[in-house]
Parts: C-alpha cells; structure tokens; sequence
C-alpha cells in the first residue's frame, strides 16, 4: 500500500494525524463503553486502530462474498447483515442489523400473523 | 428492483428501534450541519454527538476499498452499517478488557488488556498482526529515547503510522492473501531485505531492523514474548 493513501484518506475533518483511524475519537468510544472506564493507556488506542481496520476488512471481505452470491456488484446492508449472522464471532452484532423487532410482519401471511398475535 | 417496490431490506421502520431511528436523526443533523453551515444549538449537539460514536466515514469507506474490487459499489447503508460496526466492536472488547482490570483491581486499561480481551472473544486471527505492530510502535518510541510505554510523541507517532501501515500490509500477506508486498519504503526498505532468510514466511517482509530476536519470538508463536 503506497503511502500517499494514508494522508489523502484523513478525511476526518479533524486534526488526527495521519493514523488510519483517529485516536481520539478511538478513545472516546472506548470511555463510552461503560460506566465504569477509568483511564485508557496510550497504547491501547494504537492498538484499536489496526484491529479496527483488520475488523473493516474482515467484515467487508464476508459481506462481498455474500454480494457475489448474488451475482451484484453493490454492496448492500443485508449482504452485511447475511455475513454477520454466518460468522459466530460476529455474533456481537446481529442486534444492531437486526430491525429490533424479533417479528416482522412482512414474513407472515394475513393468516399466518394472526396466529402469531394470538399465540 | 429484485425485491419489488418496497425495499426489502430495510424492516418496517420502527419507532422502538431506538438506535436507528436516533442514527437517522443523527445523520441528518450532520448532513444539515455540513451543507448549511447555519446551525443550531440542537444540530451542533447532534453533530458532536454523531462525531462521538463512530469511526469518520471516509476512513472506514477507504479501509472498505482495499477489499473491494475497484468495480464494486458500496451503498449508503452499507456504509453507515459498517462504520456503526466498529464502534460496536471497540465497545464490546472495551467492556471485556475493562471487567479484567476491574477484576485485577487495576485502574488503567492496557494495550495487553485489549489483546487479551481480543483473544478472548474469537478475534485470536488478529493477535500476531496486532502484536507485531505493537511491537514496532514500541521500537519507535524506544529509538527516540523515551521510555517505553509511554504515550508516543507526535512525530514518532507520524513516522510509525506512515511505516507501519505499509510494512504491516506486507506483514499481514500470508494471513490476508495479498500478493507479497516488496514496495515498502523508508524505514523498513532495506531491513526487508535482510531478513528473507528468515524462517516464517508470516514475518518475511515485516522484521524490524534491529529486532530480529523479538520478531523470531513472535514467529515462534510467542505473541507476547516480548512484552509485558
């Protein structure tokens, strides 16, 4: 990877550095992750960054695959979605693709939702 | 449109979903943000709330495209599903990492924590890419005289990442299937060369001068020989 990549991609609106990911605002999330986060090593974030990006690729590389399936060349929130549920480690994630309903009607006859409802 | 006129994909919206309707509201007070100018007080709390959370787009886009054949597409939600993945992720390894120090009665959560909780957590691919890098970061700010373990100064920090996003590329061939990498520049150019012989295709392009015996640690399969 040429090196001109890492400083035309700090797009991030932000003094940062030229990390692959902001430290700061890597620093952030991680304080918001509990309560109880006290203080973070400088380290730590450094480590973020790179697993972040292993994380992205990894991810975007199984939500393509599902794409191709599909013979598409758009990738789609729901090849996303296919990708989590299929990677147990990913399991952490299937709420947020989920719609937060454990029903959605569209999967469901007329018939078939009312029995759901009743039951 | 393959799955007719209603967009299959995205659920009845629902109001409960309290996350996603909080990200639209989100996204659109950025969007409002940025192509205005002319903000409000709630837009502004909106807009460093957004900032807060997650990873900038266009970061996490570029990352994306390193995978991505140069003809594909990413759609909009694609994006914004990702890039609410990382923070979700550095948010649940946090949570892991933090139990142990608070477990350990310790008040400090370090890069080990993270590694560690890492680990734990099914992400054991990532350990050797992560603790090579780690180790490399930490070569650099002991070349500069500092202690180590301290938080790096700027322009270490600036050399690091420059080194190390190319030579951690090449690093990370064998694991990730990349063509090996020779085009490395700057600090690692010529040490690359020196260190063919060594065994462990893994670590062939990544050795660090000078620190060959804490890469052959790592290559026998001792990710945290070296540190502590």
């Amino acid at each position: 990877m040429r090196q001109a990549g890492v400083y035309s991609g700090m797009v991030s609106g932000g003094r940062t550095g030229p990390h692959l990911l902001p430290l700061a605002r890597i620093k952030k999330i991680m304080k918001k992750s509990g309560d109880n986060v006290k203080m973070i090593s400088g380290e730590a974030p450094i480590v973020f960054s790179k697993a972040c990006e292993l994380f992205i690729e990894e991810l975007t590389r199984r939500s393509w695959m599902v794409a191709m399936q599909g013979k598409r060349r758009t990738l789609h929130k729901d090849d996303v979605a296919t990708a989590i549920v299929a990677t147990d480690i990913f399991d952490f994630l299937v709420d947020l693709v989920s719609s937060g309903n454990s029903i959605n009607p569209l999967d469901f006859s007329p018939v078939e939702m009312e029995t759901v409802l009743e039951s | 449109m393959e799955r007719g006129g209603f967009n299959g994909y995205r659920k009845i919206p629902n109001a409960s979903s309290g996350l996603k309707l909080t990200n639209m509201k989100m996204r659109l007070a950025e969007m409002n943000h940025a192509n205005n100018h002319s903000t409000t007080a709630e837009d502004n709390e909106c807009t460093v709330r957004e900032q807060d959370r997650f990873m900038p787009i266009a970061n996490v886009i570029r990352i994306m495209r390193k995978i991505l054949p140069p003809h594909a597409k990413i759609s909009d939600d694609a994006k914004e599903t990702i890039q609410e993945c990382v923070s979700e992720y550095i948010s649940f390894i946090t949570g892991e990492a933090n139990e142990r120090c608070q477990r350990e009665q310790r008040k400090t959560i370090t890069a080990e924590d993270v590694l560690w909780a890492m680990s734990k957590l099914g992400f054991d691919d990532y350990i050797e890419p992560l603790t090579v890098y780690l180790h490399r970061y930490r070569d650099m700010e002991g070349d500069r005289g500092s202690i180590r373990g301290e938080p790096l100064g700027k322009r270490a920090a600036v050399e690091f990442s420059t080194l190390g996003v190319a030579a951690a590329a090449a690093a990370f061939a064998p694991v990730f299937q990349m063509a090996g990498h020779h085009h490395h520049h700057g600090f690692f150019g010529a040490a690359a060369d020196h260190h063919h012989h060594m065994g462990g295709g893994y670590l062939r392009d990544a050795a660090n001068a000078g620190s060959s015996q804490q890469a052959a640690a790592v290559a026998n399969g001792e990710p945290h020989g070296q540190y502590k």
